[in-house]
């Protein structure tokens, strides 16, 4: 339908044009109050490179948490999933922990985000496993497998936390640091290689997205009308893994987005998909990089930064209870 | 010419436990047939079976003459084979039209979004089953007749070959009930789509049936002309409970009627003149 | 009474017996908590009067040989009083609302802790434990010692005028970034060895700070507390945003300085100070 295809792009495009503005704002508040000339004067080193890297990660992080987000709702069929619900966050929690008590992670910049990946992965790898019964991945297993995977590796994470003494209490500052969520990103590398995952994984999803439509209806009535339900199920559940999965091992575990974003979206432009997952992503990006924008700014007398994970919890719950307000929301989807 | 359906010693169900056993049931073009039977018989379960859902432990099941599980995607089988299920979970708000739009999802190519063309077929289904004006209402905001009617509209969106239907018009009213059928009808005389369609009112099957299938724990019991198989004794024995047929005297159709027993059961009047009128 | 004072003086003869430098009649048997109070043991000459110290107590090297009694900072209360410590010795804020601790101090042990966080603090918990042990006059020969170099190192750093001091960044851990505060005692010693720390009006004493706000006040010598790579430290030039700062122009990021000397609020802390200095001002002070 033209129309409709129409105002998706009309869509896309206003939220793209939001971005840029909210970045553009974004890039010249900080810590320290550089004047804006000053700070394009004196090129991409220096202050004006952190902010851009900053925003760049938020973009991209803020996309891939609210993909997720919108992937796990539509195949979990459950208004409650986000990217953290199927375990991921915490199997990369437990990955990140180790690298960090363990005292690998100051070898090299990588290795928090490579042992924060491995366990995601590998989270994800088990939860399929569980989930499995009789060829197919019932979808209330893939819940209960993800919950229970989830529930262990936090106590594992927690038993770790516990045992680690004052000695590495700087270890366990990070570990803290890092369950917080935050934005600070110092590896030009590390943001490409992120950055190049992200957008991947984002328009695969974009590409995909009518199929999401059929899986809200139910998977008979998807398998009815000729969707191979159970290949769909797979490439998604690894889609949206991987992208909570690079989120969370680039920068910690940032909470809210991949759950408020996508309900946000839907109550403003409708359930379907093709619209719904690439405004998602859009809207996300700029969610992230507002409330990082925020956690830079609140503290700046003290020449410190709140966790961004802080901020999105603080601004995420009262905006959404709003929202939810105005709308009588009879159906969640 | 293939059949349109073809079940050959169908044997499934549900977590080792066999719900549908030995079933062979051979479908042609053109037919309407109805499926009815006890609670548990199995119906449902054969019609997922039919509608390649739900691959058998053992037999095939074969649509226009091709192995549904084996030579067969699920696209392809959407192309020609439509499903309208009973009671579908609504908890997403598509528009109607958005709903029925998502029928022409097979004749889609892979990555394209609905044309004029399927805009056009979209509405006419939406006439067909007479919730045009509906067509912007989310599908949480209508009845249940309603939408029943607007899953009707989606499954004719799909431009079937063959149409399997299981209780369409539990919730429908008198009108809707019969609207509903007098349509399926039309569209099986006049374009030869072949309808298969479980009935739980045996009389709404008669009317519109040609042939009518019965079925009792996992077994076809009968398969035939509908005024061959609705006999006394066959539904007193499949039901367990008495039955008369007659004939509907303006169509001519078998009609059933139902027979409860009351032996020793007093009248209605008696008891008001021994107790003066405390019971009623 | 009577009984009493004889109870008294029967436990001030065993205190002076212990007192007695020479020829105890018995040694003190005293459990350290942390390492610097370790240190100041060992230099003071009461290491054989140490029977139980932390796993991080790691110099001098005959430190490493005493029993462990646990973490620093998580001691274990039990194998403290398995080894019948006479006192129990620490430095550091909240060691005494570690658990542990509160259990000792419970069981009626002597338990004395003190603070780390200036010089001045130092040299007075060096005196203090000068007292604990009997070893008063070890204690205060090296009081002076220390005192004297640090004096000798003020002369010629104290009237440096603020402009010609090298900004110095110091990172104690990088992820999150942390730097020091106005209260750590690593300002002070940034001070002391001629350097002004970037970071030296932010409250606290470990501070957790914003990347720009470092590169902003453009440090021109970095030194890391946690790495001694140089491979590593380079990493920190690197950082995005971070090329352009003056220390990582010049490449003055400061890997080759044992981090203990400069984080271990002991008497190496001294060391630590001059071998800061002499890599601020290469060809001496101005």
């Amino acid at each position: 339908m033209s129309t409709k295809r129409r105002k998706r792009t009309h869509t896309i495009v206003a939220l793209g044009l939001v971005l840029v503005a909210v970045a553009a704002c974004a890039v010249f508040v900080g810590t320290v109050w550089v004047p804006p000339g000053e700070l394009l004067a004196r090129g991409l080193g220096g202050t004006l490179g952190i902010r851009l890297a900053r925003v760049a990660l938020g973009i991209v992080v803020g996309a891939a948490l609210s993909v997720a987000g919108v992937i796990f709702q539509a195949v979990l069929r459950n208004p409650l999933a986000e990217p953290y619900v199927l375990g991921v966050s915490s199997g990369a929690g437990l990955g990140a922990a180790v690298a960090i008590l363990t005292g690998w992670s100051v070898v090299s910049i990588w290795v928090l985000p490579a042992g924060a990946f491995a366990g995601a992965l590998l989270t994800m790898l088990l939860v399929e496993r569980l989930a499995r019964i009789g060829g197919r991945l019932p979808v209330h297993a893939l819940l209960l497998a993800g919950v229970v995977v989830g529930a262990i590796c936090g106590s594992l994470l927690m038993f770790l936390v516990s045992t680690a003494s004052m000695e590495s209490s700087r270890r366990l500052h990070d570990i803290v640091w890092w369950l917080l969520g935050n934005l600070q990103i110092s590896d030009l590398s590390l943001l490409a290689a992120t950055a190049g995952v992200v957008a991947a994984g984002v328009a695969l999803a974009s590409v995909l997205s009518r199929d999401l439509n059929l899986m809200v209806l139910g998977e008979e009535p998807a398998a009815h009308l000729g969707l191979g339900v159970e290949r769909t199920k797979i490439v998604f559940f690894v889609l949206g893994s991987m992208l909570a999965g690079v989120s969370v091992a680039a920068c910690g575990l940032i909470g809210f987005v991949g759950l408020i974003v996508p309900h946000t979206m839907r109550m403003i432009l409708g359930p379907d998909h093709r619209t719904l997952l690439p405004a998602s992503a859009l809207a996300g990006a700029v969610f992230l990089v507002a409330a990082d924008t925020v956690a830079r700014t609140v503290l700046a007398g003290s020449g410190t930064e709140l966790p961004v994970g802080v901020v999105t919890a603080l601004l995420g719950g009262p905006f959404f209870i709003a929202l939810l307000r105005k709308r009588r929301a009879v159906a969640w989807m | 010419m293939a059949n349109a359906l073809e079940l050959d010693a169908v044997t499934c169900g549900y977590d080792a436990r066999e719900v549908v056993r030995g079933v062979s049931l051979a479908i042609a073009e053109g037919d309407f047939v109805g499926l009815a039977g006890p609670n548990g018989s199995g119906k449902t379960t054969l019609l997922r079976a039919a509608s390649g859902v739900l691959a058998p432990s053992s037999g095939t099941v074969r649509l226009l003459g091709r192995d549904v599980y084996r030579d067969l995607t699920p696209r392809e089988v959407a192309r020609v084979l439509s499903v309208v299920s009973q009671d579908v979970a609504v908890d997403f708000s598509f528009t109607v039209e958005e709903l029925v739009l998502m029928g022409r999802t097979p004749h889609l190519s892979r990555f394209g979004w609905e044309s004029r063309h399927d805009l056009e077929i979209a509405q006419a289904a939406m006439a067909e089953a007479e919730i045009s004006d509906l067509a912007d209402r989310p599908i949480t905001d209508v009845s249940g007749g309603e939408r029943q009617r607007a899953f009707l509209a989606m499954a004719l969106a799909q431009e079937p070959r063959v149409l399997l239907l299981d209780e369409p018009t539990s919730h429908l009213d008198l009108h809707h009930q019969v609207a509903t059928l007098s349509r399926l009808e039309r569209l099986n005389r006049r374009d030869g789509l072949t309808v298969v369609t479980v009935m739980h009112d045996l009389n709404l099957a008669a009317e519109f049936c040609d042939r009518t299938v019965l079925m009792n724990a996992g077994r076809i019991v009968a398969d035939g002309p509908t005024r061959d198989v609705l006999t006394e004794e066959g539904l007193a024995a499949l039901f367990g409970t008495s039955v008369h047929v007659t004939e509907n005297p303006a169509t001519g159709r078998p009609h059933v009627m139902l027979v409860p027993k009351r032996d020793g059961l007093p009248k209605r009047g008696d008891l008001r003149q021994d107790d003066g009128g405390q019971n009623d | 009474m009577a009984i009493v004072a004889v109870l008294g003086a029967a436990l001030a003869a065993s205190m002076l017996a212990r007192r007695t430098p020479h020829g105890a009649t018995r040694h003190l048997r005293v459990v350290s908590l942390s390492p610097n109070t370790t240190e100041i043991l060992f230099a003071i000459g009461a290491g054989g009067d140490v029977v139980g110290v932390t796993a991080s107590c790691d110099y001098p090297p005959e430190a490493r040989s005493v029993t462990r009694i646990g973490g620093y900072g998580c001691p274990n209360a039990e194998k403290i009083l398995a080894l019948r410590p006479d006192v129990v010795v620490g430095a550091g804020e909240g060691m005494g609302a570690l658990p542990a601790v509160r259990l000792l101090v419970q069981r009626g042990i002597p338990v004395r802790l003190f603070e780390h966080e200036s010089f001045g603090a130092i040299l007075e918990l060096t005196r203090r434990l000068g007292e604990a042990t009997g070893r008063q006059e070890n204690a205060r020969r090296l009081v002076a010692s220390l005192s004297a170099r640090l004096a000798a190192l003020d002369e010629r750093t104290r009237n440096v005028p603020e402009a010609k001091r090298p900004r110095v960044y110091v990172e104690v851990w990088n992820d999150p970034i942390m730097s020091i505060g106005s209260h750590s005692f690593i300002t002070e010693l940034v001070r002391r060895a001629g350097g002004a720390s970037v970071t030296a009006d932010l409250p606290g004493d470990y501070p957790r700070v914003a990347p720009e706000l470092v590169v902003e006040r453009d440090p021109q010598v970095i030194l890391t507390g946690y790495m001694n790579d140089p491979a590593q430290a380079a990493a920190v030039a690197r950082r995005i945003g971070w090329g352009r700062v003056a220390a990582a122009r010049d490449g003055r990021i400061i890997t080759d300085i044992d981090p203990d000397l400069l984080l271990r609020p002991g008497p190496r802390l001294v060391d630590g100070a001059e071998q800061l200095f002499r890599r601020l001002y290469p060809e001496g002070a101005p």
